[in-house]
């Protein structure tokens, strides 16, 4: 596995890390806490992980990849209602995970600090952030693990363990796992927005409570019937390049894959379709299993029409400047808009007038 | 609408010059779920809407009428793409995408899924 350990910066020299513990009491404290037992190499220095400015080359390309945890389907896990192993359902969820994972690695990084940071290495980060996403833990202990989502995907939308899940379901069950199991420490919000809107209103309160609060924006989008038109591509670019972006749930045909940048006019994704052991604890023999240098590549035109652009912003600085770049996507004219940012969420006042007594057509009158 | 665009041309034509002459606040529309679609149906397809109702408006007020929670996914579609801009108003979007009938045809959909 010595081609996983690739960084955008140099080879690292890595000490075995001390086995993260888990502690009922949410994870945020947890995490924090094992930050301080990362291995210590001052030499080497920390790269922010945020979208390179262009990948042009299988190199960075694949050190990006390797930057972003991969979770694939796992076997031999406790039942979850008969099932030991998601191969055949679990995609979308495992790239949901993987999204939630990437994200939260950003959360916890800005928190840290700039002083931290500098010795922090991208393996010890993946390495605190894992055990939130193990399968055999459930609640506090594991929040996300598959057993969390499909338990309140059942509650929520009657989509149990075995269902398939869309990009826009899954959006919606992550954000409430979130919020039922991250309640004690609530520095990481999840929001998902309907019809490509963002409203402002509701990101802001988000930094209002509490200024050091994390908050990923979901924005679940369905952009066409049967295929995405090509005057599309230009905002999924846009978005996906984005520094504030957290990758795109997407996939192919009936096959999610969760999309993290582009590469000469096509997707660059993590592909959760392989199936590996349960494991019960991130520790150096298993880590590997959650890094995959390999991205799968596919073209614009192989993309499913359901996609949820995900967004991260640390503070409301960033929230200002993501609202602004979409705004200068709105005006510009050669494509077509797919977000946009409005200031609230004004419910609809309307009345029909079907006693309209002139009406003689069979019409229905709104 | 297969069962609506069966009508012929002409016929079309003239029914919707006769409600644009009689409703000129109003534009006719016809809305239906795509085909493979599991989402409910509407109970009617032919819509006389204001002008000057907005594209997001227009779309809530579908959701209700087929009874889909705020939370559900729900797309529409005029000539295979998405909606315009959430605050154009039905009158721009029946200007730009109306068919040849005078009609605007809207197609509305759920999410994919993926296992």
């Amino acid at each position: 596995m010595e081609k996983q350990k690739e960084n955008f910066t140099e080879e690292t020299n890595q000490e075995p890390q001390e086995e993260t513990k888990k502690q009922k009491k949410g994870f945020m404290s947890m995490v924090m806490k094992s930050m301080g037992m990362g291995t210590k190499s001052p030499e080497v220095k920390y790269r922010v992980i945020s979208y390179p400015e262009l990948i042009d080359d299988k190199k960075t390309m694949k050190a990006y990849a390797a930057h972003i945890p991969w979770m694939t389907y796992r076997e031999g896990f406790n039942s979850i209602d008969g099932y030991e192993s998601d191969t055949g359902w679990g995609c979308m969820i495992r790239v949901a995970q993987m999204m939630l994972a990437f994200t939260l690695m950003k959360h916890f990084k800005y928190k840290m600090g700039p002083e931290l940071n500098k010795t922090l290495l991208i393996q010890d980060l993946m390495k605190t952030i894992l055990p939130l996403f193990l399968d055999n833990y459930v609640q506090y202990e594991s929040p996300f693990s598959i057993k969390n989502i499909v338990a309140e995907g059942e509650k929520m939308i009657n989509k149990g363990a075995g269902e398939w899940y869309g990009a826009h379901s899954i959006s919606q069950v992550i954000k409430q796992v979130n919020d039922k199991y991250n309640s004690q420490h609530s520095t990481f919000k999840i929001l998902t927005f309907n019809d490509g809107l963002i409203y402002k209103n509701e990101v802001d309160q988000v930094f209002t409570d509490i200024k050091e609060n994390g908050c990923l924006i979901i924005v679940p989008l369905r952009l066409g019937l049967k295929k995405i038109d090509k005057c599309y591509y230009t905002q999924i670019k846009k978005a996906l390049s984005h520094p504030l972006s957290a990758g795109i749930l997407g996939g192919k045909s009936v096959y999610a894959l969760y999309c993290i940048g582009y590469y000469n006019e096509k997707l660059i994704t993590h592909d959760p379709h392989t199936e590996q052991e349960t494991v019960e604890e991130v520790n150096d023999s298993t880590f590997p299993t959650f890094v995959n240098p390999h991205p799968k590549i596919i073209s614009f035109s192989e993309c499913d029409t359901t996609m949820a652009f995900c967004f991260f912003c640390n503070n409301q600085d960033e929230a200002l400047s993501l609202y602004k770049t979409i705004e200068s996507w709105e005006s510009t004219e050669e494509d077509e808009y797919l977000i946009c940012v409005k200031d609230q969420n004004e419910q609809v006042k309307y009345s029909y007038d079907e006693d309209n007594p002139e009406f003689d057509y069979d019409f229905e009158l709104i | 609408m297969k069962d609506f665009k069966s009508q012929p041309l002409e016929k079309r034509k003239s029914d919707s010059k006769k409600v644009l002459k009689k409703f000129p606040t109003k534009v006719p529309i016809i809305c239906y779920k795509d085909h493979n679609s599991v989402l409910p149906s509407l109970e009617k397809d032919k819509y006389l809407i204001p002008k000057s109702l907005k594209v997001l408006e227009f779309e809530q007020i579908i959701r209700k009428k087929i009874s889909l929670g705020e939370k559900e996914a729900l797309a529409f579609f005029v000539n295979e793409k998405l909606m315009p801009k959430k605050d154009s108003t039905m009158d721009e979007v029946y200007a730009q995408n109306k068919d040849e009938d005078g009609f605007l045809y809207i197609v509305y959909m759920e999410e994919n899924i993926s296992g």
